[in-house]
C-alpha cells in the first residue's frame, strides 16, 4: 500500500468519524421555546434578571442555586443550576446555561458567564 | 566584540537616517487623535507617549524596511551579498524598538502614569512589584508586544547562526513582525483604525472622546471633580492573574509560538528558493526547541491552572487551552518527520506541510481566542476588542503565501493569487466568515494539484517493518488529534459559515427535500454545540490517539531504517510488552474494576476502560525506550534524549491517567433536588456546606471548618477559610492538617477564590471555597454595624405543638400556643393568642420566648403582632396566623444578619499520584533538551568536515 493511501484512508476516517459524532453526539445552542418543545440537551445563551430574585439557600441544600433567565429570543424562564452560585453571578453580562427543561424548569447541569470586567475593559467611566 | 558586531557600512549610515525621518514623519502622521503636538493637561506626562509611539513606528518602519532589504538579498546573496550590513542595522535597529517599546511601557508603569488608558486599566499604585511585569502582558497590546519581542530576539540569532538561508528567513519573519508591529499603531486612516495602541491617553480613548470631562485641564489634579477618584489610581491587576505564573507563563509560552515561526520561515524558504532539501538541517534544532518551549509553556498552563485557579484540575479541554495545545501537536508531528527525512529523505512534502501548518494554527489560535468569536464557549476567552480584522489579514496572507509556494507551478500561483484578490474583495465586502470559508476550500484543489502533478516526489514504497513507515503513522496520528480537537473547537465559527446565506439556503434545502439524519436539523440552523460532557467527549477520543501513539513510541525505537528482522524485533520487545501488560492489569484491577464498578455511569465505564488501555501502552512506551537506552546505547547520556523524552511522554500521560481518573470528589453532598430521570450522566453534586465549627465527613477525613481571617497584604483584601483535615482510622487519628482556600477582593474585577492544596508524595488533597455571601468577606466597622441591627429575610414555617424549626444559629421548639386571657395583654376590643417557644442555641442552653398575635374577637381578623425577640441570639419569631383546620400556627422566623452563621460552600477533590505527571513533564522537558543540543553538535560537527 502506497503512503498517500494511507493518509487518504486515516484523514477520511478520522473526518467521517468527527462528523458522525457531531451529527449523533452533539448539543446545540438554541432558545427556550424551542428547547421547551423538544426537551434535549442544549445551550441557551441569554441574560440574567436582575429584577426577579435568586435563590440560593447553602443550608437547605448547596447544589442547588436558581435564577430568572431571558433568552435572546426575549422569552423568560427559571432556570435552576445543580451546582452551588458561581461567585459573582451578579456581575454578569451574558449567561450560557447547558441542560434541558424539566416541567417549566430549565434544570442546568452547567453555565458558563462572562463578566464585563473579567477579561475585557469594561469601562466604568463617569460621564461627566 | 561590541566592535565587531556593529561594523559600521555606509549603507548602514544611510539607512538609520531614512529611518529616523520615516519615523519622525510617521510619528506625526500617527495621531492620539488628531493633531500632533498638544498641550498636556495638568498632571499628565506626555514623554511617555511620544516616546513610545516613536518606538512602535520605528518597529514598524524597520520591520517593513526589512522585508524589503531581505527580498532583495534572497536573489543577490548567492552572487554579491552586498546589502548584509543594511540588514544587519535593520534587524538590530528593529530589536532595540521592540526593546524600546518594553522598557517605555515598564517605566510607565512603575511610575504609575494612569493618565495612560493601559496603564490605569492593568496596574494599581499599591501593586507588589513582581506583578509589574504581569501587568505588561496582561492585556492584548501586551501580548502582542511579547511575541513581537521574541521574533526579534529570535531574527538577531538568526543572523549570526544562519548563513545560507539567512536573506528569506528573515524576509519572512520581518513580515510576521510587520503584522504584529501593526496590531500596535493605532493609526487613524480615514475611518480606519489600524491596531490598537498601548500609549494612549485616557482622555483620547474612543468612547471617551466628546465627553465633557475630557476638556477640564484639571481632570486629574482636581479632586473634586468625579474623575479625579476614577483616575488617581488605577484598577489595577486582575486578581485570578495575580500569580507568579502570571509573570512567567506568557512569556514562555510565546517564545514557544514565536519559535514555531522558524521552522515555518525555513519551509517557506525553502519552497521560494526552490532548494527542497537543504533547509532541514538548519530548521530541525528550532522545531525541537520549539517543541521544548511550547510544551514548557503549556504545562505551566496547566501548573498555574491547577496551584491557583478554581478551575477544579490542571486541563479542562477549555478552547483556550486546545488552541495552544493544538500546534504543539502539530509542530511535534513537523519535527518527527523532518528527522525522518533527514535519515531516510522521504516524506519531504509532509515535512512543508506540516511546518506551515503548525505556524498558521498558532495564528488561528490568537485569531481563536482573541477575536471572541468563542466567547459563548469559553469561560476565558478574551471578547472582541476590535483587533478581529487585522488578525484575519494576518492569517489570510500567510495562508494565502503557503498554498501559493505549495502550488508549484506558475499557473497555478496565478489562479490561487486571483482567487484570493476576490476574496479580498468578498471580505472587504463584509462577508468576512464566507470569505475565510471560500479561500480554505479553494486551497484544497490547488495544494493536492500542486503535490501530485509539480512535485518533485520520489516514487519508491517503503517496507513495511521500516522506522520510517511507522513514524510517518505515528506523525499522521498526531496529526489527526490535532485536527479532531481543532475541528471541535472551531464549532463556533463552523456555526457562522453554517449560517451564511447560500450555504443555509443549500442546507435547509436538502432538509426540506427530506434528508433527516439525527442531528442535521443543527447544522441547517448553524447552532451546533459541543456535547455536554466536553471533558468526556475530549478525553474518548484523546485517549484513543493517546494509545495509538504511545504504543508506536514503544516500538518504533527498535525498528530499523530501512528494514528490520521481524524475529529479532519482536524478541526485543516481548518482555516490555508483558511486564506493562501485568502492570496494567494489577492497576486497572485495583482501581477501576473493584466494587464501585456495578455503581458507574456509562460514560465514567468507557473511560475507565479506554484508560486501562492506555495505562498497559503508556507504560510500554516507557519500558521500551528504558530497554533500548540500556541495552541499545548502554547508558550513554549524548544520543540518549529521545529515549528520555519518549519515557517522559509515556510518564506523563500515566500521570495524567491515573490522577484524572481517579480523581475523587470527596465533597459529596447528600442531593435534595431529584434530577434523576433528566439525563443519565449527571454527577456534578460535589459541593458540601460547612458552618463554623461543624465536623462533616468527607470521604476518609474528617472535616471542621474554624472560622475565616481577613488579612490585608499591600493593599489587597485576602479572606482565608481555615479548615482542619483529620483522618481517623479505627480510634486513631492518623494524620491531621490545616488548609486555608482564601478569596482575593477586589472591587472592580470581582472577588477570585484561589484554591489550598495538601501534597503529599502519592497524592494532592485540594480544595477550595465554591461559594460565601458577600456579608462574610465585607468586614468593615460599618457594615458590622449595620448588621447587628438587620435581620435576614424572614422564612415561613407551618407550626404544630412540638414542631421543631432549625435556624442558622439555634433550634426553635414551639412548646404551645393558645389564647391568653390573663394577661395585661388582653383588652376590651382585641383579644391575643400566645405561643410559646423553647429556644436552644449552640451550647443547648435553653431559653422561652413568647410570640403573641392580636385578633378582632367579633370578625376574627387579626390586628397586630408582638413578636418574641432576643437580643442575645439575634433570633426574631413573627407569630403571623393560625391555620384551624390543620391546627397549625404561621411562624415567620428571622435571624439578624450579624448573627448568623459562618458559613460557605467547599469543594474537596483527591487526585492521586499527581506526583508522576509532574515528573514526567520534567524527564520530558530534559530528554528534548538533550536531544537539541547533541543535534546542534552533530550539525556544527558536520561543518567542520
Amino acid at each position: 500500500m502506497k503512503k498517500t493511501h494511507i493518509i487518504g484512508i486515516v484523514l477520511i476516517a478520522i473526518a467521517i468519524g468527527c462528523i458522525f459524532t457531531l451529527l449523533g453526539n452533539s448539543s446545540t445552542y438554541s432558545d427556550f421555546a424551542t428547547a421547551a418543545a423538544s426537551g434535549d440537551e442544549v445551550h441557551v445563551a441569554g441574560s440574567l434578571d436582575r429584577a426577579k430574585p435568586m435563590e440560593y439557600d447553602a443550608v437547605a441544600d448547596p447544589n442547588r442555586f436558581a435564577f430568572w433567565m431571558i433568552d435572546k429570543k426575549g422569552l423568560e424562564k427559571h432556570v435552576v443550576l445543580t451546582k452551588s452560585k458561581p461567585q459573582d453571578f451578579e456581575r454578569s453580562q451574558q449567561v450560557v446555561v447547558v441542560g434541558a427543561f424539566k416541567g417549566d424548569e430549565f434544570i442546568a447541569s452547567d453555565v458558563l458567564m462572562k463578566c464585563p470586567s473579567k477579561y475585557n475593559n469594561g469601562q466604568d467611566v463617569p460621564n461627566n | 566584540m561590541l566592535r565587531r558586531f556593529f561594523k559600521w557600512s555606509d549603507i548602514y549610515g544611510i539607512v538609520a537616517v531614512y529611518l529616523i525621518l520615516c519615523a519622525a514623519a510617521l510619528t506625526f502622521f500617527n495621531t492620539w487623535g488628531q493633531k500632533i503636538f498638544f498641550p498636556a493637561f495638568q498632571g499628565e506626562n506626555l514623554l511617555y507617549g511620544y516616546a513610545g509611539h516613536m518606538f512602535v513606528v520605528l518597529a514598524f518602519v524597520t520591520a517593513a524596511f526589512s522585508v524589503f532589504l531581505n527580498f532583495i538579498r534572497t536573489y543577490l546573496q548567492p552572487i554579491h551579498d552586498n546589502l548584509r550590513g543594511a540588514a544587519k542595522a535593520l534587524t538590530i535597529t528593529h530589536f532595540l524598538s521592540v526593546g524600546g517599546i518594553f522598557l517605555t511601557l515598564l517605566a510607565m508603569i512603575i511610575n504609575h502614569r494612569f493618565e495612560y488608558q493601559y496603564v490605569w486599566q492593568h496596574s494599581k499604585s499599591d501593586m507588589k512589584i513582581n506583578y509589574v511585569l504581569a501587568c505588561i502582558w496582561e492585556g492584548q497590546e501586551g501580548s502582542t508586544l511579547l511575541w513581537l519581542f521574541w521574533h526579534s530576539v529570535i531574527a538577531l540569532f538568526i543572523f549570526k547562526r544562519e548563513k545560507e538561508f539567512q536573506a528569506p528567513v528573515l524576509t519572512i519573519i520581518s513580515l510576521a513582525q510587520l503584522f504584529l508591529s501593526m496590531m500596535l499603531l493605532g493609526v487613524w486612516i480615514g475611518k480606519v483604525h489600524i491596531g490598537s495602541d498601548p500609549f494612549g491617553l485616557i482622555r483620547m480613548q474612543e468612547n471617551n472622546i466628546g465627553l465633557p470631562w475630557t476638556s477640564h485641564t484639571d481632570y486629574l489634579v482636581n479632586k473634586s471633580l468625579a474623575t479625579w477618584n476614577m483616575f488617581h489610581d488605577g484598577r489595577g491587576l486582575n486578581p485570578l492573574l495575580q500569580n507568579y505564573w502570571m509573570t512567567i507563563h506568557p512569556p514562555t509560552l510565546f517564545c514557544g509560538f514565536a519559535l514555531t515561526t522558524v521552522p515555518f520561515s525555513y519551509a517557506i524558504a525553502g519552497l521560494w528558493t526552490k532548494r527542497y532539501h537543504d533547509w532541514q538541517k538548519s530548521a530541525l534544532p528550532w522545531a525541537f526547541i520549539g517543541v521544548m518551549v511550547l510544551g514548557t509553556g503549556i504545562l505551566m498552563g496547566g501548573a498555574w491552572a491547577y496551584e491557583s485557579l478554581s478551575f477544579g484540575g490542571f486541563w479542562a479541554w477549555d478552547p483556550v487551552e486546545n488552541a495552544s495545545f493544538v500546534p504543539w501537536i502539530v509542530l511535534v508531528g513537523a519535527a518527527h518527520v523532518m528527522l525522518l527525512y533527514k535519515q531516510k529523505g522521504q516524506s519531504l512534502f509532509t515535512t512543508f506541510f506540516l511546518c506551515i501548518t503548525a505556524f498558521l494554527l498558532i495564528v488561528y489560535s490568537t485569531f481563536l481566542t482573541k477575536s471572541g468569536i468563542l466567547s459563548d464557549s469559553s469561560v476565558h476567552a478574551f471578547t472582541d476588542d476590535g483587533l478581529n480584522e487585522e488578525l484575519t489579514f494576518f492569517m489570510g496572507f500567510f495562508f494565502w503565501l503557503s498554498v501559493f509556494l505549495l502550488s508549484f507551478n506558475s499557473f497555478l500561483k496565478i489562479s490561487w493569487t486571483i482567487l484570493c484578490v476576490f476574496v479580498l474583495i468578498f471580505f472587504l465586502a463584509g462577508f468576512h466568515a464566507a470569505a475565510m470559508l471560500i479561500m480554505l476550500c479553494c486551497s484544497l484543489p490547488f495544494i493536492t494539484l500542486g503535490y501530485f502533478l509539480f512535485f518533485p516526489r520520489k516514487n519508491k514504497e517503503e517496507e513495511l517493518w521500516s522506522r520510517e513507515f511507522w513514524m510517518f503513522v505515528g506523525s499522521l496520528g498526531l496529526l489527526a488529534a490535532a485536527v479532531q480537537i481543532i475541528f471541535f473547537t472551531s464549532l463556533p465559527v463552523l456555526d457562522k459559515f453554517l449560517k451564511i446565506g447560500p450555504i443555509h439556503s443549500v442546507t435547509s434545502a436538502m432538509y426540506n427535500a427530506g434528508f433527516h439524519p439525527e442531528g442535521f436539523k443543527n447544522i441547517v440552523d448553524g447552532n451546533v454545540a459541543l456535547d455536554k460532557d466536553a471533558i468526556y467527549f475530549y478525553n474518548k477520543w484523546q485517549i484513543s490517539f493517546a494509545i495509538v501513539i504511545t504504543f508506536l513510541i514503544g516500538c518504533v525505537q527498535y525498528l530499523k531504517y530501512v528494514k528490520t528482522d521481524f524475529k529479532h524485533f519482536s524478541r526485543q520487545l516481548a518482555m516490555p510488552l508483558l511486564i506493562s501488560f501485568f502492570f496494567a492489569l494489577i492497576v486497572s484491577l485495583f482501581i477501576y474494576y473493584n466494587s464501585s464498578w456495578s455503581e458507574l455511569t456509562k460514560h465514567k465505564r468507557q473511560i475507565y476502560i479506554l484508560c486501562s488501555i492506555l495505562l498497559f501502552t503508556a507504560s510500554f512506551a516507557v519500558l521500551a525506550n528504558f530497554k533500548y537506552w540500556s541495552t541499545v546505547l548502554k547508558y550513554r547520556m549524548k544520543s540518549a534524549g529521545a529515549s528520555i523524552a519518549h519515557i517522559g511522554f509515556g510518564v506523563l500521560l500515566l500521570g495524567i491517567v491515573i490522577s484524572t481518573s481517579k480523581k475523587d470528589t470527596i465533597s459529596k453532598n447528600t442531593s435534595r433536588m431529584d434530577i434523576s430521570g433528566l439525563t443519565q450522566d449527571v454527577d456534578n453534586l460535589e459541593n458540601i456546606y460547612l458552618r463554623k465549627g461543624d465536623t462533616l465527613p468527607m470521604g476518609d477525613y474528617y472535616v471542621t471548618y474554624r472560622g475565616h481571617e481577613k488579612k490585608d497584604i499591600s493593599g489587597t483584601g485576602y479572606v482565608y477559610f481555615n479548615v482542619d483535615f483529620l483522618k481517623k482510622e479505627g480510634n486513631m487519628y492518623s494524620e491531621s492538617f490545616s488548609l486555608a482556600p482564601f478569596i482575593q477582593l477586589n472591587k472592580f474585577m470581582g472577588n477570585a477564590a484561589e484554591p489550598a492544596t495538601k501534597h503529599y508524595l502519592h497524592k494532592d488533597i485540594y480544595t477550595y471555597v465554591k461559594f460565601v455571601e458577600d456579608r462574610l468577606l465585607e468586614d468593615s466597622a460599618e457594615t458590622n454595624d449595620l448588621q447587628s441591627q438587620m435581620y435576614d429575610t424572614p422564612k415561613e414555617y407551618l407550626l404544630a405543638e412540638h414542631d421543631t424549626i432549625g435556624l442558622e444559629n439555634c433550634v426553635v421548639i414551639l412548646d404551645s400556643a393558645r389564647v391568653d386571657s390573663t394577661s395585661k395583654y388582653n383588652q376590651a376590643n382585641e383579644n391575643n393568642l400566645v405561643a410559646y417557644f423553647d429556644v436552644f442555641d449552640e451550647k443547648l442552653n435553653r431559653k422561652n420566648l413568647a410570640a403573641r398575635l392580636f385578633y378582632d374577637p367579633k370578625t376574627g381578623g387579626s390586628q397586630r403582632q408582638v413578636d418574641a425577640e432576643d437580643d442575645d441570639l439575634g433570633v426574631k419569631l413573627t407569630f403571623a396566623d393560625v391555620d384551624s383546620k390543620s391546627r397549625k400556627i404561621k411562624v415567620f422566623a428571622s435571624v439578624r444578619l450579624s448573627k448568623k452563621a459562618d458559613y460557605m460552600v467547599l469543594q474537596v477533590s483527591i487526585f492521586p499520584g499527581i506526583n508522576i505527571l509532574w515528573i514526567g513533564c520534567l524527564i520530558m522537558v530534559t530528554g528534548t533538551f538533550i536531544a537539541v543540543r547533541q543535534r546542534k553538535k552533530l550539525n556544527a560537527h558536520k561543518k567542520h568536515e
